[in-house]
């Protein structure tokens, strides 16, 4: 096989674009442990300073507690809405099905800062406890998380083989039973790489949070930025050294997950 | 595959979901629509029921509000044009390499660096290209070369936006690299094209579907960009982002806040259709 041949340039700018990609979370490790107020190069020294003023000062700890708590009940709510859907889709064929599929995917590539906006605009409007609450940021977060559900779980669901939960249905089974005894077990990894994702990106989350969030309820993001804005001291670095953590962590279970050739989880009795 | 009837409720499970999106997404969206033609009244957020064309006119007839559609727009498509410079080779190389290892390494590598909080890949960005104590200028200093003035400018905006969407233009074009037939560039090595006649008229003409809806994403996502432009450029860049948040949360013009928020909807979802007949055109030629 003519296969790890590919071109020294493109070798060469892969290796740039990876750089741009990786350097930036590589600097804010080190800059993390660095002993300075700026990173210089080469380091200075290594201290936990930072490390300390993060994890002693309140302002990002209660921001990192906030975000893990939202981040936390937007994936339970988007992965059962969401798995339900998913199953909907991949079932059901009907008229304007592309169409429903095209608007629940939408929120990727919707401007999140324009979405929020107009979320807030309809809080107001409506008048029915969303506005500046904890339960309006978290629908909005549901609402964002919803599209990375929906299309995980529907690959997996794809990928599954219908006629074993036919099969229990036709011993007996109700279609509730085959759906938890059968497709979600078999399933049960793509749901998972669904969830963390959906934990994921509510994590990270800046955009549509801009206008939702109040001094009250200010997500990691948010209160990062706000710092970032006046001063840029490593305690953002040290910040970041956790978020960073969560992510490559949840990163990793969902590659495991959702890569897994062949290997169906085999349902255990 | 047999349709399944409704009969065993399958449609019901749809009902959360959709009534989530239309709740949350349309409706709001609408609102939006509403207020952004209602005229101006400073700070008011409501829904008024006179219609008006005020906020529209006075963005169109004011340079500095045109002006920053048009440089988001100079901005975004300089991010797609180095998105699939640097992208495509990245992910031709993760499409075609023999060693499953190597693929997963590089996958959870681009994944997690799409996921890392912005602000935190922003905070590093300007500790490699800060225009004082940056890392790249105190590397040219060391080599008694002048500073770069990386950030805080055109340039800084344009590397944050790179570094910010690259990953969804190498996702993008993995996923068709990985599937393309590649009986098409053996068939024209072996009739004798040089690998890059193969590269260009076979594979990347098979890709090209792959590079626009890789585009329309990058576009989107950088037209509406907020925190790059305001981390990264300066008071004398403005983009139409900056000027969305200026409006509602430091003025309180909610109208005309919206009605940016429109155009900037409008822009993005322009994109999507015209990317949409493009990929439709490409997807017809091809073999």
């Amino acid at each position: 096989m003519e296969t790890s041949e590919s071109p020294f340039v493109f070798k060469a700018i892969a290796a740039v674009a990876l750089l741009l990609l990786l350097a930036p979370t590589v600097v804010t490790v080190v800059a993390a442990f660095n002993e300075g107020n700026y990173l210089q190069f080469p380091p200075q020294g290594l201290s936990l300073r930072w490390i300390e003023a993060f994890l002693t000062g309140p302002l990002f700890r209660e921001s990192f507690t906030f975000s893990f708590r939202l981040a936390f009940c937007a994936t339970l709510i988007s992965t059962v809405l969401g798995t339900a859907a998913a199953l909907a889709l991949v079932r059901l064929r009907f008229r304007g099905r592309e169409v429903l599929r095209a608007v629940m995917l939408a929120p990727i590539v919707l401007p999140g800062m324009v979405l929020g906006l107009a979320l807030l605009s309809f809080y107001a409007a409506i008048q029915m406890g969303l506005f500046r609450t904890f339960s309006g940021l978290l629908l909005a977060h549901v609402l964002v998380t919803l599209p990375f559900v929906i299309a995980t779980v529907g690959a997996a669901l794809a990928r599954f083989d219908r006629s074993l939960e036919e099969a229990a249905r036709s011993l007996g089974a109700g279609p509730v039973r085959a759906f938890f005894d059968v497709t979600m077990r078999v399933t049960a990894q793509g749901i998972l790489a669904g969830a963390t994702f959906a934990f994921i990106v509510s994590f990270g989350q800046f955009d549509i949070s801009l206008f939702l969030a109040t001094s009250e309820m200010r997500p990691l993001p948010v209160a990062l930025y706000d710092s970032i804005r006046y001063r840029t001291d490593p305690t953002i670095a040290a910040a970041g050294v956790f978020a960073i953590s969560t992510v490559f962590l949840s990163m990793t279970l969902v590659h495991v997950l959702t890569n897994r050739k062949g290997k169906r989880a085999a349902p255990k009795g | 595959m047999a349709a399944t009837t409704s009969r065993d409720g399958t449609y019901l499970l749809l009902v959360p979901a959709a009534a989530m999106f239309f709740l949350f997404m349309i409706l709001p969206l609408l609102v939006l629509f509403v207020i952004g033609f209602n005229p101006p009244e400073r700070g008011l957020l409501a829904v008024q029921p006179q219609l008006s064309l005020e906020n529209l006119v006075r963005f169109f007839t004011n340079p500095l509000f045109y002006g920053s559609l048009l440089t988001s727009l100079q901005l975004s498509a300089i991010t797609v044009v180095f998105d699939v410079l640097l992208g495509f080779p990245l992910a031709y190389i993760m499409a075609r390499t023999s060693s499953p290892r190597v693929f997963t390494g590089l996958s959870i590598l681009v994944l997690a660096s799409m996921q890392l909080d912005m602000t935190i890949r922003l905070y590093g960005m300007i500790v490699i290209f800060g225009n004082n104590n940056g890392l790249i200028n105190q590397l040219l200093v060391s080599l008694g070369l002048p500073k770069l003035q990386l950030i805080y400018n055109r340039t800084g905006i344009a590397l944050g936006l790179v570094q910010a969407t690259l990953p969804f233009m190498v996702f993008s074009l993995i996923s068709i690299l990985r599937n393309l037939d590649r009986s098409y560039e053996q068939a024209a090595r072996s009739l004798g094209a040089s690998r890059w006649r193969a590269f260009f008229d076979i594979t990347l003409p098979l890709a090209t579907p792959a590079v626009i809806s890789g585009a329309v994403i990058v576009f989107s996502l950088s037209i509406s960009s907020y925190i790059v432009p305001i981390l990264l450029g300066s008071s004398r860049v403005s983009t139409i982002s900056m000027h969305l948040y200026q409006q509602v949360s430091e003025m309180g013009f909610w109208q005309f806040g919206s009605a940016l928020g429109l155009i900037m909807l409008a822009v993005s979802l322009g994109a999507i259709l015209v990317s949409f007949s493009l990929s439709q055109r490409y997807a017809g030629s091809r073999f």
